[in-house]
């Protein structure tokens, strides 16, 4: 099954510790390093992603995003 | 609340032209699901508001149209009993009419009462016109969704680009018509009508990935209604994409067994969450705000009904919840707070 570079990036943050100390400290660069392409809305969306939860420990990240996404209404 | 004034106009509508007491019966069945799902939840319904608030950013003249409002919740009415039939989900209040009712409720409200309601539109012929060639292309769109849809359900086959042209062609087409309509009505030129529609369908997809987590990943305690239905939304399809072969596999039997076993739909769960699925659907549900946002820049909507649009926008995302919408939206919509628009 074909992953797209977003999935990339997510799996290998969650499992690789220093891919994701490197995406902290340089995300466009470790992005071309690595070959892996996103969207510049991808881009905003993982700076964004990094500025509010990335801090957090994994099961505190999950937790957060679990909280939020909790049984949203019809839309 | 504003979407409660659209259900009383809709109730009152479709009282007036149903054809037969067992008919208006039906109906009067969907526009209780929609109370129901209003009142519990702190927003109101985005049929209801959307086309109403891109009316006022488009620079419409007065209140906005109750008769596209009404035309919107049909859409939205007749596909939910659709979707709920499609996935053996009727509420019980179905139950004494069964689901060929309910299939003729749902198809009778997208192809006939959402056009119907249209005609109590105060909007010229060649307005109505437009509208209606909308609503036509979104009804085929939201049908081809649906088809894909349900083909995809227990297939471990699907990709994540298929994926998205479902949550696209469903929500996204439905959104995009709630927020294209009101432009048009509006008077707006095709380049902001077009650009308010895309501004629906990137919020409608978000919404509706942000709900599929909140299926998914709530804290709930609940069994999610979609591993009970054997789908294959984007969180699920991510975390087939990413796992190794064997944890592939081990996922795909989690999954084919939910339906009939809540704790084998726990294991499915937690092999997502720690696959990633959450984190990636939230990361999308941000991609697909920014492209609302982008396109309500191009649309260019009045000062006073910005705010509004891009808290809906805001709205979705599962990094920063809590954003101040019911409120937003009802000051928007309010008639005391419609005066004096600042470009």
């Amino acid at each position: 099954m074909v992953a797209d570079g977003l999935s990339v990036l997510v799996q290998r943050a969650l499992t690789d510790a220093a891919f994701r100390r490197r995406l902290t400290a340089d995300l466009e660069a470790t992005l071309r390093t690595e070959g892996i392409v996103l969207s510049p809305e991808e881009i905003d969306a993982v700076r964004a992603f990094q500025s509010e939860v990335s801090g957090l420990p994994p099961d505190d990240v999950n937790a957060h995003l679990a909280a939020a996404a909790r049984r949203r209404g019809a839309y | 609340m504003w979407t409660t004034v659209v259900l009383d106009w809709l109730q009152d509508f479709l009282e007036r032209r149903a054809a037969t007491p067992i008919q208006a019966d039906l109906l009067a069945l969907a526009v209780e699901e929609a109370r129901d799902q209003v009142a519990n939840q702190p927003a109101g319904l985005v049929a209801g508001e959307l086309p109403g608030l891109t009316y006022l950013a488009a620079g419409g003249a007065g209140h906005p149209p109750l008769a596209l409002a009404g035309c919107c919740l049909c859409i939205y009415l007749g596909a939910d009993v659709l979707d709920n039939v499609a996935d053996r989900e009727l509420s019980p209040r179905w139950a004494a009419h069964g689901p060929a009712q309910a299939t003729l409720t749902g198809s009778t409200l997208l192809a006939a009462f959402a056009l119907d309601a249209l005609g109590e539109l105060e909007a010229s012929v060649p307005v109505r016109a437009v509208v209606e060639r909308a609503l036509a292309g979104a009804l085929i769109e939201m049908s081809a969704g649906q088809a894909d849809d349900l083909a995809s359900e227990g297939r471990d086959d699907v990709t994540l680009d298929a994926c998205e042209g479902i949550l696209l062609g469903k929500s996204g087409a439905q959104a995009a018509f709630f927020a294209r309509a009101g432009a048009i009505v509006a008077g707006a030129s095709v380049d902001v009508y077009e650009a308010y529609a895309r501004f629906g369908r990137s919020l409608g997809a978000a919404g509706q990935l942000a709900s599929d987590c909140g299926d998914l990943f709530s804290d709930d305690g609940e069994v999610s209604r979609d591993l009970a239905a054997g789908k294959r939304t984007l969180p699920i399809v991510y975390a087939l994409a990413v796992l190794p072969p064997h944890g592939r596999e081990t996922l795909l039997g989690h999954l084919d067994a939910a339906p009939a076993d809540p704790n084998r739909a726990g294991a499915a769960r937690q092999m997502m969450l720690d696959a990633g699925a959450l984190q990636y659907g939230a990361l999308r549900v941000e991609v697909y705000r920014a492209r609302a946002l982008a396109a309500l820049d191009t649309a260019k909507p009045l000062g006073h009904v910005a705010p509004t649009l891009q808290r809906l926008a805001a709205a979705t995302s599962l990094l920063r919840p809590g954003a101040s919408l019911p409120d937003a939206t009802e000051d928007t919509l309010q008639p005391a707070n419609r005066d004096g628009p600042s470009p």
